[in-house]
């Protein structure tokens, strides 16, 4: 168990130091620098600029200061930002934005996936059923971004039912939250339907049903405890996929967060925002993918063992 | 327990011994079919599939011969003919603005006045021959904001995205699943490492590193592609497409590498593989001769959701603005020009949209199918 | 045996179908048995022959698309198919309970092993965890279990494959039920741990009064627990007796090849395995005449179209083959 913590916590480690360094290299690789494509700074000021920000020292060294600089939490300056803003200050402020929305989605995407897949399972090749799939199997397949189109396009322009720009009343919140959600919900929903379908056909709830235990205690306690298993599994990827899908949400639905904030800055290459925010995301996914590690080796008994 | 005792009247000849013949009726013989004949035909069964594969196949049509017919091109710049909805002509445009003077916003405003100024620039002939096909051929989905038809910019759309997903999946068979078959073939200390390293670019969160590699690679592809325009004719992609075939060389394998090490490791050890050791084949054969092609079934099923994922990335790129460049289009590019235009020309982004979502769709379907065709756990 | 001792189940022209998408597939075709307390039975026949199905169906717990379609179950005085569901679940685990074949997938993973035998306890009688938990361990300890209070603690994957059995026994009999079902206890075993179960069954049929019921395609097994024994073969009755007359004078050919498939150690000559040539019946188009037929050596024209009667051979020893008929 010990051994398990600690092997995750060193791979964890590696992973998020690997990235680092593949971002940095990727970032200083680009040929021009940040301020070649600005022409109308002379030279000289392109240089005073390169040294203002570290850029005119050599590779490893610049390497070694931004590891020195990340130790200590630090993400570095902003280029494109006018008044000289940190990274951090930057994530600060848009990420609260991208994280309210997200654990909004996250959650509506838990509800309505195991809701959906349960009364799926046990209708199983009923009507229910064969609508939960159609409609899992649509919601799978279209892209958030289509389905996000699709959705403002109906209820924004041609119904003009929602505002469909900005996160400035509660309303403004369904149309965004419903995009981000939709897919992971589907995905949930075929997941524990299938892994419910499967244990319910184990040969311990047979057990669970010859010791006549009431139909409810069979189902809660002895179906669903073990067919929820692959659904914590998949919190990490689902985590990654709400940031990934916010990028996208965000830029349909004109939501200031640090999703169309980095698309903007790729557009602006700014190249220390990129890199950080990068980073950041890359740590949150990679703990987040830990957390969940843990959680499952304390819902599942058998994995203590190993 | 019911005593029944014998009593009915019955002919003695019954009571003779039955002949083989007699007896080998009742025993059901099922039919014995291949592999391949026995997946068709629990595939054909499938609705779904059937469906998704006939989806896919109009798609390619679409996008493949349907350029050859639509006598426009996509890059194609029709002066007059901006901003069109579906089916209108310039004509019955100006007739409904007489009745609504007043445009709606800039963008259409600025379209008005080429409408009336530029039409007249244009020699007789030229108007004349834009006329003519016209006449034979209307804009079905109207045109974008520099007259470009969208019919045709929706097929060309169609068709890069068609080959993103499709080449891009071949670049992670290909790779995946030498990657996947030496790690699971070689196994111990080789594997280990092989299989590290495939952990480690798993736990890395893919999408982010795609962006920064388009990023990165679209300069310098784009300069060699300035440099030697052969290139770009010989290959018929642009370096937006390269840059995107390069990352998924670089990270998507690792999905299929995976499945064929599962898969490799099950039959390494079964006793054909043995008997082919022992008769003298060399590793690669063993490899390409006997583990791979018994392989065949996942690998297959996983392409066939590669091609919708990688569609998907593909896309999901040009909305962000990276990706294909201009004029080419795919269908993310198209979405994301229409976006600016969302309350004027909703259609616009309604077209690639659903253009989208019905390839992709349509490749998870027959996916789905295929896997309960190809799966022998599926079995009944 | 004793012949006063009360009825204890009763089944009477069972059938049992499974509405697939490829048809009614027809598992149990008519069956009929009965059951005193403190008897044992035994049940044999191959896979598929139905009679897992047919104690699935006393027990209520068939599985969709499985149906009882016809017949009656009397279980203790009670009309068990006229029970609604709520009715049935007090019954089971409670008066009947299972033991099931495969002890390494019959017990809930996540779930330490007192705990699901407390559980049972809790859903039969009015206990509260701690008094269930005391009595699980004590009911560990029953069947054997050295160690009854930390084993009770553990996880099934902690157990072995026989002591994962015995966990399972001790849960059937925590309510000491009035019968015991053992569906092919022995089989996902290994050699010497059978012996051991089948040695335990034994000790606690002489214990309690309880009625056993005992599944398993093995003959030794049921020669050394049970006093009736009842063959079949494509969801139907084949041959019937106590298990001495059985042995003595199989009657049906099915039976005789059954046991002529048994090694014998003691034997005049070297002879090979009498293995029974052909394959099992298809339920979903079962034959209009016998369902051995296809495979019988002594097969008659009769025997491919007219189901044979039960003919009784001696004093409870039926057996169901048109061979009789020649006979009178």
């Amino acid at each position: 168990m010990t051994m398990f913590l600690v092997k995750r916590v060193l791979s964890s480690i590696v992973t998020l130091f690997v990235i680092i360094t593949i971002t940095f290299f990727l970032m200083h690789a680009v040929p021009g620098g940040p301020f070649a494509t600005n022409e109308k700074l002379g030279q000289g000021i392109i240089k005073a600029m390169e040294a203002k920000y570290g850029l005119d020292k050599p590779l490893i060294q610049q390497y070694w200061i931004y590891l020195k600089n990340l130790a200590k939490g630090d993400l570095g300056m902003s280029i494109a930002s006018k008044e000289g803003k940190t990274v951090n200050y930057i994530i600060g402020q848009k990420f609260p934005v991208s994280a309210r929305l997200g654990g909004l989605a996250v959650l509506l995407a838990l509800i309505l996936g195991l809701l959906m897949g349960c009364y799926a399972a046990l209708r199983h090749e009923k009507f229910v059923d064969r609508l939960v799939m159609f409609i899992s199997t649509l919601g799978i397949a279209v892209p958030s971004f289509i389905m996000g189109m699709l959705l403002l396009l109906l209820f924004g322009v041609a119904l003009r039912w929602l505002k469909f720009i900005g996160l400035n009343s509660p309303l403004d919140y369904i149309l965004p939250t419903f995009t981000l959600a939709f897919y992971p919900a589907c995905f949930i929903a075929r997941l524990i339907r299938s892994s419910l379908l499967d244990v319910l056909g184990q040969d311990y709830i047979r057990t669970a049903r010859a010791k006549g235990l009431p139909a409810s205690s069979v189902l809660i306690k002895h179906a669903i405890r073990n067919a929820i298993l692959p659904v914590v599994t998949y919190l990490g990827p689902l985590l990654a996929y709400v940031l990934v899908g916010s990028f996208i949400v965000e830029r349909i639905f004109s939501i200031p967060g640090l999703g169309l904030f980095f698309i903007q800055s790729i557009t602006s290459r700014d190249y220390p925002l990129i890199m950080g925010t990068t980073i950041f995301l890359a740590a949150l996914i990679i703990f987040m993918n830990l957390v969940v590690d843990l959680v499952y080796v304390v819902i599942d008994p058998r994995i203590k063992l190993k | 327990m019911a005593k029944k005792p014998f009593s009915f009247q019955t002919d003695p000849s019954m009571f003779e011994p039955a002949d083989p013949e007699e007896k080998k009726e009742l025993i059901i013989q099922r039919q014995s079919l291949s592999f391949w004949q026995d997946s068709w035909r629990r595939l054909r069964k499938n609705p779904t599939a059937m469906i998704g594969l006939a989806l896919i196949i109009l798609s390619l049509l679409f996008a493949f011969i349907g350029p050859l017919i639509v006598p426009y091109k996509y890059d194609e710049q029709i002066r007059g003919f901006e901003n069109l909805s579906p089916m209108q002509t310039p004509q019955e445009r100006s007739a409904a603005r007489a009745e609504v003077p007043k445009p709606k916003n800039r963008s259409e405003e600025f379209a008005y006045d080429f409408d009336t100024s530029a039409s007249g620039e244009k020699t007789a002939p030229e108007t004349a021959a834009v006329e003519l096909k016209e006449a034979v051929f209307p804009h079905v989905l109207g045109t974008d904001s520099l007259g470009r038809d969208n019919l045709v910019r929706l097929m060309y759309g169609s068709r890069i995205s068609l080959l993103v997903g499709i080449i891009a999946s071949v670049i992670i068979l290909i790779i995946g699943s030498i990657y996947g078959a030496f790690s699971g073939f070689i196994g111990g200390r080789t594997d280990n490492v092989m299989m590290r390293i495939l952990e480690l670019l798993y736990a890395i969160p893919d999408i982010l590193i795609v962006i920064l590699l388009s990023i990165v690679l679209k300069a310098p592809l784009s300069q060699l592609f300035a440099v030697s325009p052969a290139l770009s004719k010989l290959t018929g992609i642009g370096p937006g497409l390269l840059s995107m075939f390069i990352t998924f060389a670089l990270l998507y394998w690792v999905g299929m590498a995976r499945i064929v090490r599962g898969q490799v490791l099950q039959l390494k050890e079964q006793e054909f593989i043995t008997a082919a050791q022992a008769l003298g084949a060399n590793n690669n054969r063993v490899i390409f001769k006997h583990l791979l092609p018994n392989c065949i079934g996942p690998i297959i099923v996983t392409t066939t959701f590669q091609i919708p994922n990688a569609i998907f990335v593909e896309s999901f790129l040009s909305f962000i603005g990276l990706g294909i460049s201009a004029p080419m289009a795919s269908l993310g590019s198209l979405a994301n020009d229409a976006m600016s235009g969302i309350q004027t020309y909703p259609y616009m982004l309604a077209q690639p949209a659903i253009m989208i979502a019905i390839i992709i769709l349509a490749f998870n379907m027959l996916g789905d199918g295929l896997r309960d065709a190809l799966d022998p756990r599926m079995k009944k | 045996m004793d012949n006063t001792a009360k009825t204890l189940v009763d089944i009477k022209d069972l059938k049992v179908s499974f509405f697939t998408p490829a048809g009614e597939v027809k598992a149990v075709r008519g069956i009929s048995w009965s059951l005193k307390e403190g008897e044992a039975l035994g049940i044999v026949g191959e896979s598929g022959s139905g009679k897992s199905v047919s104690v699935y169906a006393l027990m209520g717990i068939l599985q969709n698309p499985g149906k009882v379609i016809g017949g009656f179950i009397t279980f203790n005085g009670i009309d068990m198919l006229k029970l609604k569901e709520k009715q049935w679940q007090k019954i089971r685990g409670n008066d009947m309970s299972m033991i099931f074949q495969d002890p390494m997938t019959s017990l809930n993973p996540v779930y330490t092993v007192g705990n699901q035998i407390a559980e049972t306890v809790m859903a039969h009688t009015k206990t509260r965890q701690r008094e269930a938990n005391v009595l699980a361990v004590a009911s560990l300890a029953k069947v054997h279990i050295p160690n009854p209070d930390k084993r009770a603690k553990q996880y099934p994957f902690e157990f072995s494959g026989g002591m994962r059995q015995r966990a399972m026994i001790s849960m059937s009999l925590c309510c000491e039920p009035k019968l015991l079902i053992a569906d092919e206890p022995t089989t996902a075993l290994d050699v010497t741990i059978q012996a051991q179960i089948i040695d335990l069954l034994r000790e606690l049929k002489q214990r309690t009064n309880m009625g056993i019921i005992l599944i398993t395609h093995d003959m030794g097994v049921i020669t050394d627990i049970c006093e009736k024994v009842v063959v079949m073969y494509g969801g139907q009755i084949v041959e019937s007796a106590a298990v001495k007359n059985l042995y003595k004078n199989p009657s049906h050919p099915y039976t005789q090849g059954l046991l002529e498939c048994l090694p014998r150690l003691v034997s005049d000559e070297e002879e090979p395995l009498k293995p029974i040539e052909g394959s099992p019946v298809d339920l979903l188009n079962p034959p209009a005449g016998c369902p051995f037929a296809p495979r019988c050596a002594r097969c008659m024209k009769i025997c491919l179209t007219e189901q044979p009667p039960q003919f009784e051979i001696e004093t409870e020893h039926y057996s169901a083959c048109w061979l009789h008929a020649l006979d009178n």
